[in-house]
């Protein structure tokens, strides 16, 4: 059993304000966190890895620089079997699935849903070119008899899927939290220079990467205007 | 020089962080209205390495070194002073004595439980009738055949109430006293003849039990003995002299936690139709605590280093405490008075700060006894010697 999770970092919000007379976001304090979903994903591994006795190999990969680079040494301290960078600008769905396939044997794909950031949902981008099953917003997720079982919140009700593996499945927010990594492995896995692979887009086949995102500038969405406060009776006489 | 801690140091202190805001600040106006830190919050401290923070791996520990205890202790008190004076008495004196001189089997045998939150270790060496007089001390051990028994009383003790393992000072032969003649015992609260007083009412840290403990001819096996028998009291001074760190680097997560409180403050109440932050006589008030908090950091983190790095440190140590606890009670102070009326409120925790930090001018050394250290490593440099 395999499981590769996806990590992404992003700019903790509570760092941040946004200022809409001058149009803008400012950054108080650039604090880079695990995107919530993602932290649930890892979460959600790490108990299937137990259930499994230990019989599941879990891999963490990140695209980036340093942020990624101490994320991934949070993982590896959680438990993580191996934990790889890919030294990119930005993660897309062509350079995980070409890890995907370089790893090979990935049985399941964990990830958050749409990131904290930029509202890409990258499950679901690498599960159409891997030709993986796909289940989004997952509150739990189990293997059983070489499947996957996802309870998914949907409203008041939850809802119980079952599909075969391979699949990716993506976790909404109000899948179990992230658990704390003892003291002494996050010590060891930030002072050992091996606990993190490196990968470059270039061992993974792929020459020709474009950044994805350009940044143009900033805008802040149009203030919104109150509704008007109508009675029953004007609602009656509006139907007629 | 280089003031950035290492990556590792960074990331510790963000999941020391993450734990204290997420589970323990929440609590932490309970904790002070009972008086009673339960056992399951330990345990679950354990499990993290926060009771075992200094001490390597193979014992239990975390293995971070006195950075990475400092930086536990800033981040615990900065959320509650109760939390961290238990652990700050049960690593920073009471294991720490164990670890310092303790035998290869003594440590072997109770530091796994203690780093692990399953005991709970305490310091015993205040008595009613010695307290900065340190050699005043009188709880008598006597040699019958292969263990000690153990007589007297123990004033003060933090965690006496809860510990597992108490870490005692007795005169073994009362013709040297303290100097010479005093031994370490590791005793346990379960052994026949040991019981403790009912827990002190305090003006503040009330989540952190205190008592008196009596010991009515404990037996206490060789094997537990601390060190050299007859110099106990050296063990013991060694001891306080690297608590004093982490107890400034307490010091100073509770004057940062009044700062932030104090901005925030500043920030959100309106008065004369403008934010108080826009009077210079809160201005005045809050940069003299970010001044004051900012030496202290420095002091804090240089002097754990130079203890990590295995150099001198006793002199450092001293202004740590002292600055530390000096520090505390000012920010404290100007945190209520930016507050107002709401930082007497038993609702905010400015109150309970308030309460909180006072304790840090009298225990583990008084601010006396703090300059009279500093003073004596000072003479010492010329070549005057002030302490016997």
């Amino acid at each position: 059993m395999k499981i590769l999770i996806l990590l992404k970092p992003i700019l903790d919000p509570r760092g941040m304000m946004i200022n809409r007379k001058a149009g803008k976001v400012f950054i108080n304090k650039k604090e880079w966190m695990m995107n919530p979903g993602d932290a649930r994903a890892l979460e959600t591994a790490l108990r299937i890895k137990n259930t499994l006795n230990g019989d599941a190999v879990v891999i963490a990969a990140a695209v980036g620089e340093e942020a990624s680079l101490n994320l991934l040494r949070d993982s590896k301290a959680l438990g993580v079997d191996r934990a790889i960078l890919i030294k990119a600008d930005a993660p897309t769905a062509r350079l995980y699935s070409a890890l995907v396939n370089h790893l090979g044997d990935i049985d399941l794909i964990l990830t958050g849903g749409s990131a904290l950031d930029t509202g890409e949902n990258i499950g679901a981008q690498i599960a159409e070119p891997l030709n993986f099953a796909f289940v989004g917003g997952a509150v739990k997720c189990d293997i059983e008899n070489n499947a996957v079982h996802v309870v998914k919140s949907q409203g008041k009700e939850f809802h119980g899927y079952e599909c075969e593996l391979p699949a990716v499945v993506t976790f909404s927010r109000e899948a179990p939290s992230l658990r704390y990594a003892h003291g002494g492995d996050i010590i060891i896995a930030y002072r050992d220079k091996n606990a993190v692979e490196t990968m470059s887009a270039d061992e993974l086949g792929l020459t020709d990467l474009q950044p994805s995102i350009v940044e143009r500038g900033q805008t802040t969405p149009p203030e919104r205007e109150f509704g008007k406060q109508v009675s029953l009776e004007e609602i009656a006489t509006a139907i007629k | 020089m280089d003031f950035d801690l290492p990556p590792e140091y960074n990331a510790l202190r963000k999941m020391i962080r993450e734990f204290c805001v997420e589970e323990i600040a929440p609590i932490a106006h309970k904790i002070d209205e009972t008086g009673i830190v339960e056992r399951d919050l330990l345990r679950r401290l354990g499990a993290l390495g926060f009771l075992g923070v200094p001490f390597p791996r193979e014992y239990g520990g975390m293995g971070a070194g006195e950075i990475g205890y400092c930086i536990m202790m800033e981040e615990m008190d900065r959320v509650s002073a109760s939390v961290a004076t238990i652990i700050g008495a049960h690593i920073g004196i009471g294991v720490m004595s164990m670890y310092l001189d303790g035998s290869k089997s003594l440590k072997a045998k109770y530091m796994p439980d203690l780093c692990s939150g399953k005991k709970v270790c305490a310091f015993a060496l205040t008595e009613p009738n010695a307290g900065s007089d340190a050699a005043g001390i009188q709880l008598r051990a006597t040699l019958e055949g292969d263990s000690y028994m153990l007589d007297g009383q123990k004033m003060w003790i933090t965690n006496g109430p809860i510990a597992d393992v108490i870490n005692v000072l007795a005169i073994t032969d009362p013709a040297l006293g303290a100097r010479g003649g005093a031994t370490v015992f590791a005793v346990e609260s379960q052994w026949e003849g040991f019981s403790t007083g009912k827990p002190e009412r305090k003006m503040g840290l009330h989540g952190s039990p205190t008592s008196l403990l009596n010991f009515d001819n404990v037996r206490v096996p060789k094997e537990n003995v601390i060190g050299q028998i007859g110099l106990g009291f050296v063990t013991f001074m060694k001891t306080l002299d690297i608590g004093r760190v982490s107890l400034g680097a307490a010091t100073l997560g509770g004057a940062q936690a009044s700062l932030e409180a104090s901005v925030r403050w500043a920030r959100t109440r309106s008065q004369f139709g403008k934010q108080i932050a826009h009077n210079q006589s809160i201005q005045f008030m809050l940069a003299d605590m970010a001044a004051e908090i900012e030496s202290l950091r420095a002091l804090v983190y240089r002097t754990a280093w130079l203890v990590d790095g295995g150099r001198p440190f006793i002199k450092e140590a001293g202004m740590c405490k002292l600055l530390g606890s000096e520090i505390a009670s000012r920010c404290i102070d100007r945190a209520v008075q930016i507050h107002g009326a709401l930082g007497l409120s038993r609702d905010f925790p400015m109150e309970r700060g308030f309460r909180d930090a006072r304790i840090s001018e009298i225990f583990e050394g008084t601010n006396e006894i703090q300059r009279i250290v500093i003073a004596s490593e000072l003479m010492q440099e010329v070549g005057v010697r002030l302490r016997p």
